[in-house]
């Protein structure tokens, strides 16, 4: 029974797994040559030397905490009001989750329109509400650029980590804060010493998971800035080694530099689900 | 007694207030910028290149939708005489036929691994499935860029099929992990019940669990629908002409890097973001139910 799952993962993704580690330690650019000849450790050499590759570090680890401090504590918001009892709950919730269900590359042309610089509605706003006084070009400046591709991969991401943190809520007993509130704690209170606490697993999966959507972010950054340098990302980067100036060799020891950084994330997410289960 | 009852009224009024706040704030969030493009996607250029913007479009029109689905100008990378039109609707269509043959694949290979893992012992299990679960968490370069010669070599690249079984293969362990998850929510007295009764492995699973699993089911084939159709970065790799060509990349294409046609991309969004939201709007239960079910149990 578990069988063609097997065959489908051994043919297309572990066994090209393992051939990709292989190239890694092979010059195989098909821009100069379709021929591969074993350099060893070479290509590992060039990237962590190289300043593109650090330049792309940097902007991941930005990326990586723009996204993380706007979508956890949005999403926890959100699934705090979500968990209330109010009229038109089911709608709100299916509104709030809209984003995420998107695609990403759509999500992403969808924020740089809003951003755009001569006729973008962000901007028309800001001007009528008299912030601004002049139209600006958002995406141009790097810093700006880089928060902005954070808080728009955080716009989609947060409806998934908020469903997490309601179906964490929704599992606290009442007679909890109904004690809480016997004993005399504030709402305040409440949410320290109750809510809080018995959120902390779910918290920790939303970190890791978000962690790891990050890392494999690409879709929304290439809409919103394609290639550019100030925001490309390790993930958008490996695309364009191996894609664009089709140097497989050092593309596939960079994939396995970003793979030893996405393992380091998800060794504590996967080993959490793995212990729930007793073989 | 009364002054506390005052305080509570008085609490509740305040948690009422940030209630209505928070509210308003989640709705204008997630549902402004969607509202913005469809607003877009009825302004005429004029109207959606204007300073101020025109919040509500003084001359709606529904010419970009017809331009992009019927007429259509011309098209940035397509040959001399075929329209923009033709490219997007070959892409809805290859969107379709991916995202369904897929969403069948995905369904029948995790209902039956998912039993096979939630009530079956066999050599290798745990092994196997970690192997599996570690898919969930790394960057998927170190496979894609060793398939893309594989693929060349199967002659795969470009083709429907191709993108379908990569599709396939890396959305079956999610599914297989949530199909796990919600056989084992069903009591093992099922089972039981049902071999005392001279029932096979098969029949317990197709006669007896499956029906009580079929709304677990439902959610992995939403979400394997959704994630197949919301894909970009596989076609971008493997998908070269309108063969394999989905909506993500037909869409993509609406945005030359120096000119942008902003009318008709819009339309074009609007219509490929249909099917998510008729998904979410009219199967939301199942949706969050897929999306919470691997935290809870992990």
């Amino acid at each position: 029974m578990v069988a063609p799952i097997f065959f489908l993962l051994i043919l297309f993704v572990w066994y090209p797994a393992a051939n990709t580690l292989l190239t890694s330690l092979y010059f195989l650019n098909f821009k100069v040559s379709p021929q591969a000849r074993f350099v060893g450790l070479a290509n590992y050499a060039t990237i962590l030397m190289n300043r593109d590759f650090l330049a792309a570090l940097r902007n991941t680890v930005f990326f990586l905490l723009i996204l993380l401090l706007v979508s956890l504590p949005s999403a926890l918001g959100g699934s705090l009001v979500l968990n209330e009892k109010f009229r038109g709950r089911t709608a709100i919730r299916a509104v709030a989750i809209a984003p995420w269900t998107l695609p990403p590359i759509v999500a992403g042309f969808l924020w740089r329109w809003i951003l755009n610089g001569s006729y973008g509605v962000l901007n028309g706003l800001l001007w009528q509400l008299g912030v601004i006084h002049e139209y600006q070009v958002w995406l141009i400046q790097p810093v700006t650029a880089m928060i902005l591709c954070g808080i728009v991969q955080a716009w989609r991401d947060i409806p998934f980590v908020m469903m997490i943190f309601l179906a964490s809520l929704q599992s606290i007993p009442p007679d909890l804060y109904e004690s809480a509130t016997v004993c005399g704690a504030g709402a305040m209170q409440r949410f320290r010493y109750v809510t809080l606490p018995l959120l902390r697993p779910a918290i920790a999966v939303g970190l890791a998971l978000e962690t790891i959507y990050g890392l494999l972010g690409f879709d929304i950054i290439y809409a919103l800035t394609g290639f550019d340098p100030s925001t490309k990302i390790l993930n958008l980067l490996n695309y364009e080694v191996a894609f664009r100036l089709l140097d497989f060799g050092l593309a596939s020891a960079l994939s396995y530099i970003l793979l030893l950084g996405g393992a380091a994330v998800g060794y504590f997410y996967i080993r959490r689900i793995y212990r729930g289960y007793a073989f | 007694m009364r002054f506390e009852l005052s305080c509570e009224r008085e609490s509740m009024r305040i948690t009422r207030i940030f209630l209505s706040l928070g509210v308003m704030l989640l709705v204008f969030w997630s549902l402004a910028p969607l509202v913005w493009v469809v607003i877009s996607s009825i302004s005429p250029r004029v109207e959606l290149y204007s300073i101020p913007p025109h919040w509500i479009p003084h001359n709606p029109t529904l010419a970009n939708y017809e331009t992009v689905l019927l007429s259509g100008a011309t098209y940035r990378s397509a040959p001399v005489g075929s329209s923009t039109a033709q490219f997007f609707v070959r892409g809805l269509v290859n969107s379709i036929i991916i995202a369904l043959a897929t969403t069948a694949i995905v369904g029948i290979l995790s209902t039956f691994a998912g039993y096979a893992f939630a009530r079956l012992a066999f050599r290798g299990k745990g092994p196997l499935f970690l192997g599996m679960l570690m898919l969930l968490a790394i960057p998927l370069w170190s496979s894609l860029i060793t398939l893309y010669s594989i693929f060349s070599t199967l002659g795969l690249l470009d083709t429907l099929a191709g993108l379908t079984i990569i599709y396939a293969t890396y959305q079956v362990p999610l599914a297989v992990w949530l199909m796990r998850i919600f056989f084992e929510r069903l009591p093992i007295e099922l089972d039981e019940a049902a071999r005392v009764d001279g029932a096979s492995t098969l029949t317990v699973l197709t006669r007896v669990l499956f029906p009580i699993a079929l709304p677990g089911l439902i959610s992995v084939l939403i979400i394997s629908f959704l994630t197949a159709w919301n894909n970009f970065l596989f076609p971008l790799i493997f998908s070269f002409t309108e063969n394999s060509r989905p909506v993500t990349v037909v869409v993509s294409q609406f945005f030359g890097f120096e000119e942008v046609q902003f009318d008709y991309m819009s339309a074009a969004a609007v219509v490929a973001m249909v099917p998510p939201v008729v998904f979410t709007l009219f199967f939301q239960k199942y949706l969050v139910s897929g999306l919470s079910a691997g935290a809870v149990k992990g």
